[in-house]
């Protein structure tokens, strides 16, 4: 059987209950907002990390 | 057809939409919100286009006739930030709220009050930008890339061009993660990410990328900022620092950025092509993947921004060989809309003269980008007219032809009324004359030496430049067509059916014209959308 996860991003196969779209919605936005942040902080951490040497 | 459009097109008054200036202030719905983006980007397209006119007027002769040479930075380096972050962009983001949900058949945007936020941003961030043109110092000067040092030397605009490419850059991100968040969580079911259109696909892959790079702009200016206020030397040589890290930096979120501009583009030719040589697009999982490798090549091929600024051997090996990898699945892209064309019922309406302008003339871009991976050549041609041919090929001629053509192609779905074909011919014929007789000779006039960004130049480059600048001229003039068009179409066009164009495919065609307020508030069923994915 394949994993949930795959299984979801791949067919959305029966209607989902809203509540849980909702909460799909919400902890995948703030995934990437997380990653989008990581990002804008990263290079400017890598820069820091450069010029101190 | 799904009985809830069924009622909202019998009853249009009954379509339970806002009305008065709340309906755009207040914005959730992504028919209204991408409405919204594509005016905007259409009002920046004539702003960054007053721009270049003004550019070209300069440029009509050698010596100085209209502006001083402070001045005429300031228009080159507005007319890049204006038509790349104001005008592309914008119309992609449009684009995309306005047929991704209709597309993957859910109801609208994940997120929609994060989309009314992404898009409220930006007109201040514009008007922020343009009227730094009134301050003292005058507009930002040291061009689109903002390298400093030269950047620093900006006067009261500096932190107003760094405040405005912040939120630029918030409302791509933001916006971005509405396409993901959309394609990965709504999509109806049974729309497996193997039957999505192009178009959608090609949109997830671009908002990745713009997830992954905009954020290391915001970094970048971030650090500039630091450097004029606050006494920070991240490229500030004096002080320790490195101004070539800025132009690493920097391009590593620009080479992605032309991608950002050119993949959404891709997917709205293999929605056209399809339709206007009703056949099935040839190779959709090849198409898929390839969008995908240019994507993913396009994080490791940035140093060829800068090849003359000195780095290792090695260094420049892999990048000129990284950055001609991408011609094989950009081959494959074109070959495959070549190949879906092949045999099939061909008809010239105005998306498929765009799209087909699209093909010949992206490629012509394509190949002078090759020739600029060449590290040797490449030591030539850096900062010359070449350079700036090559570009305006890949973004007027690849992602401005590819918007026209999706226009064109989803006006009859938006308004319900078919625009004057005739009028659209005309349109795509002058523009695409003109576009050529603007851009190819600077081809000529790179190889001769002459460089970009100045506002004088030899006598022996008069010639070709003349041609330019009529070119456009004629080139401005003709987009005057487009607005009128659109205005006809909307307030005089004869109706449009739910189908138009007799080869579409599509959940967006299964819907009557113009879509009703709400669309698809039940999902589409499963024959639907297999229908649809005739791919």
């Amino acid at each position: 059987m394949e994993p949930q996860i795959t299984a979801r991003a791949r067919a959305p196969e029966g209607p989902v209950d809203a509540a849980e779209r909702r909460r799909r919605v919400r902890r995948s936005a703030i995934l990437f907002a997380v990653i989008a942040a990581a990002f804008y902080f990263g290079f400017i951490a890598l820069m820091l990390v450069r010029g101190s040497r | 057809m799904a009985e809830p459009h069924a009622h909202a097109a019998a009853h249009p008054d009954h379509d339970h939409k806002p009305h008065g200036w709340r309906r755009w202030v207040f914005a959730t719905n992504h028919k209204d919100i991408g409405t919204m983006y594509l005016v905007l980007s259409g009002t920046m397209f004539f702003i960054g286009g007053i721009a270049a006119i003004c550019i070209r007027a300069e440029l009509f002769q050698p010596g100085l006739q209209f502006f001083d040479p402070q001045f005429f930075n300031s228009l080159t380096t507005m007319h890049g930030l204006i038509m790349i972050f104001g005008a592309i962009m914008p119309a992609f983001v449009g684009l995309a709220n306005w047929m991704v949900p209709m597309q993957v058949g859910a109801p609208d945007m994940a997120l929609p009050r994060l989309n009314n936020f992404s898009f409220w941003i930006l007109p201040f961030a514009f008007t922020l930008l343009i009227s730094s043109f009134f301050v003292p110092g005058g507009a930002p000067a040291g061009g689109w890339t903002m390298y400093p040092p030269l950047i620093l030397q900006t006067g009261a605009a500096f932190p107003m061009l760094i405040f405005s490419v912040h939120l630029m850059g918030m409302s791509s991100i933001l916006g971005a993660i509405n396409v993901v968040v959309t394609i990965m969580n709504m999509r109806a079911p049974g729309m497996t990410l193997l039957r999505m259109p192009l178009f959608v696909w090609s949109w997830l892959i671009t908002a990745y990328l713009l997830i992954a790079v905009m954020p290391v702009l915001a970094g970048a200016v971030t650090m500039l900022l630091t450097d004029h206020f606050f006494g920070t030397t991240f490229f500030t040589a004096a002080g320790g620092g490195d101004p070539v890290m800025f132009q690493h930096i920097f391009w590593f979120f620009g080479h992605p950025e032309v991608y950002i501009m050119i993949l959404p583009a891709f997917g709205i030719i293999s929605e056209v092509i399809p339709t206007f040589s009703r056949k099935p697009l040839f190779g959709y999982e090849a198409m898929v993947y390839a969008v995908a490798s240019i994507a993913f090549l396009s994080f490791i091929v940035w140093a060829h921004h800068m090849f003359t600024v000195g780095m290792p051997l090695a260094a420049q090996l892999f990048f000129m060989l990284s950055t001609m990898l991408i011609a094989i699945p950009t081959g494959v892209k074109v070959f495959n809309w070549t190949a879906t064309m092949w045999k099939g019922s061909l008809s010239f309406e105005p998306p498929m003269l765009f799209a087909l302008a699209f093909l010949f003339l992206f490629t012509i871009g394509g190949f002078s980008g090759l020739m600029l991976a060449m590290v040797p050549a490449d030591y030539q041609y850096q900062d010359t007219y070449f350079v700036v041919a090559h570009f305006h090929y890949v973004l007027v001629t690849g992602a401005l032809f590819g918007i026209m053509s999706g226009v064109y192609y989803w006006l009859p779905k938006w308004t319900g009324h078919m625009y004057d074909l005739k009028l659209g011919t005309w349109h795509f014929w002058l523009s695409a004359i003109f576009v050529n007789v603007l851009f190819f000779p600077q081809h000529f006039l790179g190889l001769a030496g002459m460089p970009r960004r100045i506002p004088d130049y030899a006598v022996q480059f008069t010639d070709w430049n003349m041609v330019s600048s009529i070119g456009a001229f004629g080139f401005g003039l003709s987009q005057l067509m487009f607005p009128y068009l659109i205005i006809k179409c909307i307030r005089a066009g004869k109706p449009a059916g739910a189908r138009p164009w007799e080869g579409a495919h599509g959940l967006e065609w299964e819907l009557p014209s113009p879509p009703p307020f709400h669309s698809w508030t039940t999902p589409p069923s499963d024959a639907l959308i297999a229908r649809g994915a005739a791919h």
